[in-house]
């Protein structure tokens, strides 16, 4: 277990072209029947995921296009709940890995049934931001992108900035848990880098042909500087929920702009309930019930439970957070859900010892029982 | 339309004297829905209960609110009310305005106003309510019996005679505990092994009793009235079926170690019974010290075995059995009083435990009953020390209740085999039992010397003459508040009775609470000493506290009284208040699988979903509680329920 390989980049082409090459490949000649990826659709701006069964059919690939349309965990799972009767492989981000993975603890997706592509992650840019820049530069195609992420760490003159959540993300490799990972940092410009780090993994860079290459040599330090400079970024931000945010008045305030559109809990990936506690009936009061709370008060917002439904939503996934962010970019009111989110769930998950979406074998907090939990270490 | 009738109970004056029950009514009659109101001075008599049946009829009320004690003393009491009025019992809700109100404020307005807050929510809950069916499953009626000591070997018997067949474990390779033991028994000195034997004779021969020795429970599933219990059997490496317990394996084995049963005072060897009387009377081999299993030579014991019972190979194997109750007998550990460094045991050769002492005393023992020193001498003076390790803040607070009486009978039977001293280093004498005060008063005029003071320390610098070779007991004569020191040669520590070691383990596989001082803990201190928090599961004898043996007898025969009630009538109530699970809203995430106790939850693959099997379901709600789509919910305990009565309790 573990090979490397390297795809030389073709002259004239670049990354990308050489990127949309390797998935014809997989599809043809890599056992896999159905390839989930971002592209571009046609006469569209916006990248979105597809499910490519037929390799003419990805033209518009972009794996590093900024921008997250939603986080692909969820489709994952969709794709995995049931055997899904053919070989499906997806290209995802880390937190769409980890997002993954958590949902395959919840029991809603199967990661035997499918092969993982994990990309490193240069970060993503708001969607509308996104969908601006590009409408802007037409003659945008990733490349720039990925280059000046490299080179200085910074998207682009003129480009739009990452996002919070990309910003303060201190996990922006595939850490072992996709089959086969595809390096984008510390490698060489020139060449494709991939690397197997399963049985699933090395079967497909055989069976592609590709031969075992060298490891970089500057990968781990990228990795590691990058990571550094993330968590520093992270621990920034985390000062400044604590203080600006969080307090009980501060939270009031913060969600009082919270329109009830639940767009925060539909776009979750950990949010997998059928049908959320918030609609069903259990939580309806009788109407002379308002009557009377707004009688004791003078006055009450209406609807009432603004801050109930963001507390259950954290207590309900706060331990399995990834800090994708889709929250904060789903938010049309720009409450930093994401941002308190991510600050919460890194206490919870720091009293179990426990990251969402690193090893399946850990068991989620919630749902097991040590002895010594929540005791100090 | 609801028609809700609301009941108050002054309970003498330990609700009325606090709170204004007239008023209370009065405040009643005001909430929606509420037909009829009334105080009374005991609502649980026979004139309180009847009052409501007559309301019921009377008024056609369907929902009833009693404000009163705690639901764990009177809840049955006033389901039982409703149900013989024709409504449902589960359309009962009790507000606790004692336990929770009057007994906890000092301030009586206070107590008013949440007097009247707590009623209003069970008002607001019981509306609430749903019906719940009733429902009994059978009763498996074998009983396991855990632990061989003279708890479980008396539990057993009873329940044998009763006529209900019982699986009874012992750790050990014999039954009889620690009581097997014991020279003589205070107060009464009959000897232990003369009135043990012959219950352990009748419980190794008995009919209805399997004896699974050699061996200790491995997992229990289930619930009351059917438990599934796998117990594992340690390998003995003797064939107990060919064996006849001749004993000439145990003459042979060239191997010898300090014994356990003698408390190191004695030799056994790797292939032993713990001592003559053993129920089952057969060997095992204590691979450890087996020249075989360690050397890989000698089998000096298969070369005599004429039965050819000798079986190197065997290995542990597990037995699953079924039953229907179970009792936890698991006994005490003797407190290690090396830990009392002051105390120097372990340090001098002639500081002793009790249990040595007793294996001194015994005709049969390493000694043949003669009270001697290390070096073979008999002592000329004894120090007793009461309370080591019990009524000790750094150790146990708790009185281990048996030590002052053995050291009483430790004192008589010094003074009757030896011509030594006995001193009592005591902070008080309790003799509290039957014929116990009478003799105290014999053995203090069979001449022990009783010094009020607990001893500081033992040494062995002797200052003067009398003291030189001697170990001299530290102590203020707190009566005369005079230092002493009493040169001894012998000093029995009486150390404290604490929990077994592994008491954390078997709490956890029975299901058991533990109290403070960690032994297990009874459902009611004074009304329910023998049941456990788990239903269907008894606790007998010195595992629920320390105790003497007729305390322990008389705890096992009440342990035998429950298990046996439960098999005889056969049928057992369970929880009504179980959980379901709507699977319109169930994702399959098998959280709750996971984290049933009671393993009552199965996944059904096809509709992936989750089904709660409501006669597995003990109803602790942890499904409910887990499941975020609110899918799982616990009868009676719906959210509905719970937040319509926080509502009422926040709004006036």
């Amino acid at each position: 277990m573990t090979m490397h390989a390297a795809l030389i980049i073709d002259s004239g082409g670049g990354w990308i072209e050489t990127f949309r090459n390797l998935c014809r490949r997989i599809l043809e000649e890599g056992g896999v029947d159905a390839l989930l990826v971002p592209q571009h659709l046609p006469r569209s701006p916006m990248v979105q995921y597809t499910l490519v069964r037929d390799a003419e059919r990805l033209e518009g690939v972009n794996p590093v296009a900024p921008v997250l349309p939603l986080n692909g965990g969820t489709l994952a799972a969709r794709l995995t709940r049931e055997d899904p009767g053919a070989r499906v492989a997806a290209l995802l981000r880390p937190c769409e890995i980890r997002a993954f993975l958590e949902l395959v603890k919840l029991h809603q997706g199967e990661r035997q049934r499918i092969l993982l592509l994990g990309i490193d992650c240069l970060g993503t840019f708001e969607p509308p931001e996104f969908q601006d820049w590009v409408k802007e530069n037409s003659s945008w195609d990733g490349e720039a992108f990925l280059r000046s992420m490299r080179d200085s760490g910074r998207p682009p003159e003129g480009a739009p900035a990452l996002r919070s959540s990309c910003q303060v993300c201190e996990h922006p490799t595939p850490e072992g848990a996709a089959d086969v990972e595809v390096w984008l940092l510390g490698t060489d410009p020139d060449r494709l880098l991939l690397h197997s780090t399963t049985e699933e993994g090395d079967r497909l860079l055989k069976g592609l042909g590709l031969d075992p290459g060298e490891p970089p040599k500057g990968r781990q330090k990228a990795v590691t500087s990058l990571e550094e400079q993330r968590r520093e970024a992270r621990d920034q931000l985390f000062r400044d929920v604590s203080s600006r945010l969080l307090p009980l008045e501060k939270i009031l305030e913060t969600l009082s702009s919270c329109i009830h559109c639940q767009n925060c809990r539909d776009v979750c990936p950990i949010c997998y309930c059928k049908s959320c506690v918030f609609q069903g009936p259990s939580l309806d009061h009788p109407s002379a019930q308002y009557l009377r709370w707004a009688g004791r008060k003078g006055a009450i917002k209406m609807p009432t439970e603004t801050l109930f439904f963001h507390l259950t939503r954290m207590a309900h996934m706060s331990t399995s957070c990834v800090g994708c962010g889709q929250c904060s970019s789903a938010c049309p009111m720009g409450i930093p859900v994401a941002d308190i989110f991510r600050f919460v769930g890194h206490r919870t998950q720091s009293l179990f010892q426990y990251v969402p979406g690193r090893d399946l074998e850990e068991p989620l907090p919630l749902a097991t029982f040590r002895e010594d939990e929540l005791s100090p270490p | 339309m609801r028609r809700i009738g609301v009941y108050i109970c002054h309970c003498g004056t330990n609700i009325a004297g606090k709170i204004d029950v007239e008023k209370l009514a009065e405040y009643a009659r005001g909430l929606p829905y509420v037909a009829v109101a009334r105080d009374y001075r005991f609502m649980c008599s026979e004139p309180g209960q009847e009052q409501i049946r007559k309301d019921i009829r009377e008024h056609g009320l369907d929902r009833v609110v009693v404000a009163a004690c705690s639901p764990r003393m009177h809840e049955q009491t006033f389901r039982k009310v409703c149900q013989e009025s024709g409504i449902n019992p589960y359309f009962l809700q009790i507000a606790n305005i004692r336990e929770q109100c009057s007994w906890v404020s000092e301030d009586p307005a206070g107590a008013m106003h949440k007097a009247m807050d707590l009623l209003r929510a069970a008002v607001e809950r019981v509306v609430r309510h749903r019906p719940l069916p009733s429902q009994e499953v059978r009763v498996h009626p074998d009983v396991l019996v855990v632990g061989g000591g003279i708890a479980g070997i008396q539990a057993a018997l009873d329940i044998a005679e009763g006529g209900h067949r019982v699986h009874l474990v012992e750790r050990l390779q014999s039954i009889g505990g620690h009581m097997a033991q014991l020279d003589k028994t205070f107060p009464t000195l009959d000897c232990s092994a003369c009135i043990l034997t012959p219950k352990m004779v009748a419980a190794g021969t008995h009919p209805l009793i399997t004896l699974h020795t050699y061996s200790e429970v491995a997992d229990v599933s289930g619930f009351v009235g059917n438990f599934r219990v796998t117990i594992r059997h340690k390998a003995t490496y003797v064939d107990h079926k060919r064996c006849t317990g001749c004993g000439i394996c145990q003459q042979k084995c060239p191997k010898r170690v300090p014994s356990e049963y003698e408390e190191g005072l004695g030799l056994r060897k790797a292939i032993y019974t713990l001592f003559p009387q053993a129920v089952p009377n057969k060997p095992v081999i204590d691979r450890q010290n087996c020249i075989y299993f360690t050397k890989g030579r000698c089998r000096a014991c298969e070369k005599f075995c004429e039965m050819k019972a000798i079986d190197f190979h065997q290995e542990d194997w597990e037995e699953v059995v079924d039953v229907g109750s179970i009792i936890v007998a698991t006994g005490y550990d003797l407190m290690d009083p090396s830990v009392m460094e002051l105390y120097g045991y372990g340090r001098y050769p002639n500081v002793i435990t009790p249990l040595q002492f007793e294996r001194m005393a015994s005709a049969a023992g390493p000694t043949g009953g003669r009270i001697l020193l290390k070096d073979g001498k008999e002592p000329k003076d004894v120090a007793i020390l009461h309370c080591v390790g019990s009524r000790d803040k750094n150790y146990h607070e708790y009185c281990s209740r048996v030590c002052c009486m053995y050291a009483l009978k430790f004192a008589h039977l010094i003074r009757e085999r030896t011509s030594a001293n006995v001193f009592h280093f005591y902070m008080d004498m309790r003799c509290f039992g039957k014929g116990y005060e009478e003799f105290y008063e014999r053995v203090q005029s069979e001449g022990a010397i009783l010094i009020r003071g607990k001893a500081a320390r033992i040494t062995d610098e002797g200052l003067a003459s009398e003291e030189e070779g001697r170990l001299v007991v530290h102590a203020e004569d707190t009566l005369s508040g005079e230092s002493l020191r009493v040169p001894v040669d012998l000093v029995i520590l009486a150390t404290a009775m604490e929990p077994r070691s592994d008491a954390e383990d078997v709490a956890r596989a029975f299901r058991l609470g533990r109290s403070r001082d960690g032994f297990f803990l009874e459902q009611h201190p004074k009304l329910a000493p023998v049941s456990t928090a788990s239903a269907g599961i008894f606790l007998a004898g010195t595992c629920q506290g320390p105790k003497d043996i007729p305390d322990t007898v008389a705890h096992a025969s009440a342990a035998a009284a429950k298990s046996l009630s439960l098999a005889s009538r056969g049928m057992v109530e369970v929880e009504s208040m179980v959980s379901e699970i709507d699977p319109e809203l169930c994702a399959g995430c098998r959280t709750c699988v996971a984290l049933c106790p009671a393993e009552a939850i199965e996944y059904l693959p096809r509709l992936r979903v989750s089904r709660i099997q409501a006669a597995l379901c003990q109803g602790c709600g942890a499904c409910a509680a887990a499941c975020p789509s609110g899918a799982a919910q616990l009868k009676h305990f719906t959210s509905d329920q719970i937040l319509s009565e926080i509502d009422a309790l926040m709004g006036a």
